[in-house]
């Protein structure tokens, strides 16, 4: 049985796993990541915005894969066996939704305190801004934390509304 | 048939039936003396009579008791029993 | 103790819907007058199951209006009251009430409580009025039925007793047993020999003998277990209620079996209350009820069985060295069993088509009526199996074709009579299998389809230019068109604007065709052709670019390689070519996915002819791979829909390939197009 200050440290302190895009570091909290896997094609998925690079096989499930560094306006992406695909659940109206997103590199997982993490300033209207759920340092770096669900949800809502658009 | 075919001597009586030579036309059970027997008499007289009706020997029984077309029947041996396979 | 009713709830209403759906049928087939006995029992089994779960599970209104039912049924059944049309009529309002109140149940809504209680004082009118007119006779019958008036009901038994092999040394007495249970009704004994050894071989000290027994009697389960309580573990025994055996005339409460005899809560208090969810409405000792999640994930777990083989063949094709044969031929025998296991795995969510037809004869009856026609349904093919979400779908656009059918096609019995055909109009409903897939045919010899009408009405409709010449095929087609309908007079029955366009997309939408074949004042055909199950799917697979793509074999009309010379650039630089009397026009796959593909040059490539919401196109494609049976997966699970693509299939290397959607593929070409 954990005493009652253990929780309360528990409770307070979060983990969250650190990853690079381009020069930045990002992070997103630990409990929603399913897996992190190395890189392998993808099928492409018709009509779909650019940064939805396709589907994968997820031990038998169809799992749409995200460039994010395509979303976060990287130019230039390349996909090696080094680049790596954090595969994240978030939950949706309509239960569960898994999905991949492709990084240039996971870096570590770091716990975190509340009282760490630091309002992004106003960047404007940009893909990034809108899903930045604020700002921690670590070590001397910063860390961009991003709310995934923001980050998601946008997205597919995003392309679900394209197709309804073209079906119509 | 001896009087007493029950499972404690039925190894007997299945040495006296294994004595009967296989190629004989006609064999007759004689009931007459049994007083005792139990299921696992009527089993192994049905193994008999399954097997020799099946070689075409003519199988006839003398002195059936009762009790024993009864058992027969009530354990649905009665068409086996009768070479009826 | 108690125990938690509400559990069992949902047992209660599937089985008294389906209780329901028996009765309706064996209704319909009861000839006034001369009932049959058999039928007139099954219907008063159903009321009478129905009545004692309503009152276990304290739906009170349901068990209070079957009462009088079943007091109407039993009037019936003891042939003290004739079965005339009134009260074929009465009774088969009361499928529909009990249905109702069920629905209402379930679903916690309110119902018509005012109808139900003007049929339930019908019903007991209706047995009064009879009971006063023939009271001497019913005194005389009833006095004849008191002295056994407390009859239990009798059902058969089913006794499988496998003793162990030293049964005879522990001293057991099989026919001691025999003689017990004999006491309790009539008995018939078969024993099995096929394990029995020669007898110059066998141990006659064990038992080689096992006993299946059938025992027709009112007793209790309990009591005849107790006959056999003392046998040893080792002793293999199974109880099962066997079929209704046929009601001796005098009996009062004939019932299947003691576990529905258990649902009035009076009459066999040992039971319990938990008994009555088995509802004995066909009898059927060897089925269990499983819930459809339970297959659904056996399902998709054999179909990652196969994607896994399908993994390991490709890397053992790779494999060298001394035990490469025997690695292979061990690969093609699990093949073989996982198919084996797969066909087994899908025929479990198969289920007979009658399911859907069961429900035609009433409505074909009723509506016949309204309309005053005089029509008679033919069924056959029955007893076809299909996948249970197919047949949950189809039955709603077979219902629009047979109202279509009754409405529009049949013709009322004089203009028959005019027209020298049989004043009596004919449906057929008929499925078969076919292949993979299962053909369900719509018919009427009605009027058909008039040509001139639908041309007028499509030209008024906007659907077709003024000038436009149609061959008659296209004409029939027509009537597929949104917002077609031909009615002239728009009658509460069909021709309310939702029409055959929606009966098309519901059969597209499970992956089936429709097609139509009409001869004028001959009657009309509709062919509706889907496949088997939606978990697999036939496909041709197609290679455009380094993509791979799925196309439903259903949709796939003939692949070939085109010439220069046979395709035409009209004006607007759209491509047809002349295929089988028609031009077709040609969508490059490509160009709709926008993927970069290895061959742009027409006879570089294959144009395959494919079929969809009515229209033909040939899709042009780098090149066919082969034709394979592809697991089909959801896009829409963690995704969403995507224009063109029904679903995703994982081919054997491990990757994802799409599964086209040539209907919506057709369709969104054109538009594109036409944009």
């Amino acid at each position: 049985m954990p005493s009652p200050s253990t929780d309360q440290t528990a409770a307070a302190t979060s983990q969250v796993l650190t990853f690079v895009i381009g020069e930045a570091t990002y992070g997103i909290d630990i409990p929603c990541v399913q897996e992190i896997r190395g890189w392998s094609a993808v099928t492409r998925l018709p009509q779909s915005p650019a940064e939805v690079l396709g589907v994968l096989n997820l031990r038998g499930a169809i799992v749409p894969v995200l460039d994010l560094r395509l979303k976060f306006g990287c130019a230039n992406v390349q996909y090696s066996p080094i680049t790596v695909i954090i595969v994240v659940s978030v939950m949706s109206a309509k239960g569960p939704r898994d999905f991949g997103m492709v990084v240039d590199g996971v870096s570590d997982v770091i716990d975190i305190a509340p009282h760490d993490v630091r309002p992004a300033p106003d960047l404007g209207a940009s893909a990034t801004s809108a899903c930045i759920r604020g700002l921690i340092q670590v070590a001397g770096h910063m860390v961009i934390l991003l709310d995934i669900d923001l980050l998601i949800g946008k997205d597919f809502s995003a392309v679900l509304a394209d197709d309804g658009t073209q079906a119509a | 048939m001896p009087a007493d075919c029950t499972v404690r001597n039925i190894g007997a009586l299945r040495d006296r039936l294994c004595a009967v030579p296989d190629n004989v036309r006609n064999i007759t059970l004689d009931l007459r003396h049994l007083q005792r027997f139990d299921s696992a008499a009527l089993q192994l007289i049905s193994a008999f009579t399954r097997d020799h009706s099946a070689r075409g020997t003519n199988l006839l029984t003398c002195g059936t008791p009762a009790a024993w077309d009864e058992a027969a029947a009530l354990l649905g041996l009665t068409a086996t029993l009768a070479g009826n396979v | 103790m108690t125990i938690d009713l509400t559990q069992f709830h949902g047992a209660f209403f599937d089985e008294s819907f389906e209780a329901l759906d028996l009765m309706e049928s064996t209704l319909l087939s009861l000839t006034p007058g001369s009932p049959d006995a058999e039928s007139v029992n099954a219907i008063f089994r159903v009321a009478h199951s129905i009545k004692g779960g309503g009152a276990t599970f304290g739906f009170g209104e349901i068990a209070s209006f079957t009462h009088s039912l079943e007091t109407l049924l039993e009037e019936l059944r003891s042939e003290r009251m004739v079965v005339t049309q009134p009260i074929c009529e009465l009774l088969l309002k009361s499928v529909d009430v009990m249905r109702a109140m069920l629905v209402a149940a379930k679903t916690k809504q309110q119902y018509d409580v005012q109808g139900v209680m003007d049929l339930q004082l019908d019903i007991e009118r209706i047995i009064l009025e009879q009971k006063a007119g023939v009271a001497g006779r019913a005194s005389m019958a009833t006095a004849a039925l008191g002295a056994n008036g407390a009859v239990l009901p009798s059902a058969e038994w089913r006794i499988d007793l496998r003793p162990g092999p030293e049964f005879f040394e522990r001293g057991a007495d099989p026919a001691g047993i025999f003689r017990e249970l004999g006491r309790f009704g009539s008995l018939v004994v078969t024993a099995r020999l096929d394990a029995l050894p020669a007898y110059q071989v066998m141990d006659p000290k064990q038992c080689y003998l096992s006993w299946s027994l059938s025992l027709v009697s009112c007793a209790a389960e309990t009591a005849i277990r107790e006959v056999f309580e003392w046998l040893n573990a080792d002793c293999e025994l199974l109880l099962t209620a066997g079929p209704v055996t046929p009601a001796p005339a005098s009996s009062l409460d004939e019932m299947p079996a003691p576990a529905a005899v258990a649902a009035v809560a009076d009459a066999a208090p040992a039971a319990g209350a938990i008994e009555p969810v088995h509802f004995v409405a066909a009898p059927d000792a060897g089925s269990i009820r499983v819930g459809v999640e339970k297959v659904d994930e056996l399902i998709n777990t054999v179909g990652e069985l196969v994607i896994t083989h399908a993994m390991l063949s490709q890397i053992s094709l790779r494999v060298t060295g001394p035990a490469v044969d025997g690695l292979r031929s061990g690969m093609q025998q699990l093949e073989r069993n996982m198919r084996q296991l797969q066909e087994s795995v899908m025929r479990v969510r198969m289920l007979p088509i009658s399911t859907v037809f069961s429900r035609f004869p009433r409505m074909v009856r009723d509506l016949a009526q309204r309309l005053d026609k005089q029509v008679e349904l033919r069924i056959t093919g029955e007893t076809t199996e299909l996948d249970k979400t197919v047949l949950e779908k189809i039955g709603d656009p077979l219902l629009h074709l047979v109202r279509n059918c009754i409405d529009h096609g049949i013709e009322a019995a004089t203009a028959r009579a005019a027209a020298g055909k049989n004043m009596v109009g004919t449906i057929n409903l008929a499925a078969s299998h076919h292949g993979g897939s299962i053909v369900i045919e719509v018919s009427d010899d009605g009027t058909g389809l008039d040509s001139e009408r639908i041309m007028a009405k499509a030209r008024a409709a906007g659907l077709i230019g003024p000038s436009d010449k149609l061959s008659e095929g296209e004409v029939q087609e027509l009537i597929f068109s949104p917002g077609f309908t031909t009615a002239e007079v728009a009658t509460d029955v069909s021709g309310r604007g939702v029409g055959m366009d929606v009966v098309r997309s519901n059969v597209t939408e499970l992956g089936g065709k429709i097609e139509v074949h009409s001869e004028r004042g001959r009657g009309s055909r509709f062919l509706i052709t889907l496949p088997l199950t939606l978990a697999i799917v036939d496909g041709l697979s197609v290679a455009v670019g380094d993509q791979i793509y799925i196309l439903p074999m259903m949709s796939t009309i003939e692949s070939l390689r085109l010439t220069p010379s046979q395709v035409t650039t009209i004006a607007d630089g759209r491509e047809v070519f002349g295929f089988r009397n028609e031009y077709l026009p040609i969508v490059r796959l490509y160009k709709f996915f926008g993927l970069t593909p290895r061959a742009r040059v027409l006879h570089e490539g294959l144009v395959v002819v494919v079929e969809g919401a009515g229209r033909r196109i040939g899709l042009f494609v780098d090149d066919l791979l082969g034709q394979q049976q592809v697991v089909i997966k959801s896009l829409e699970t963690h995704y969403g829909r995507v224009t063109g693509i029904s679903a995703a299939t994982i081919l054997g290397d491990g990757s994802v390939a799409l599964i086209l959607d040539v209907a919506d593929l057709i369709r969104s070409a054109a538009h594109r197009e036409a944009a």
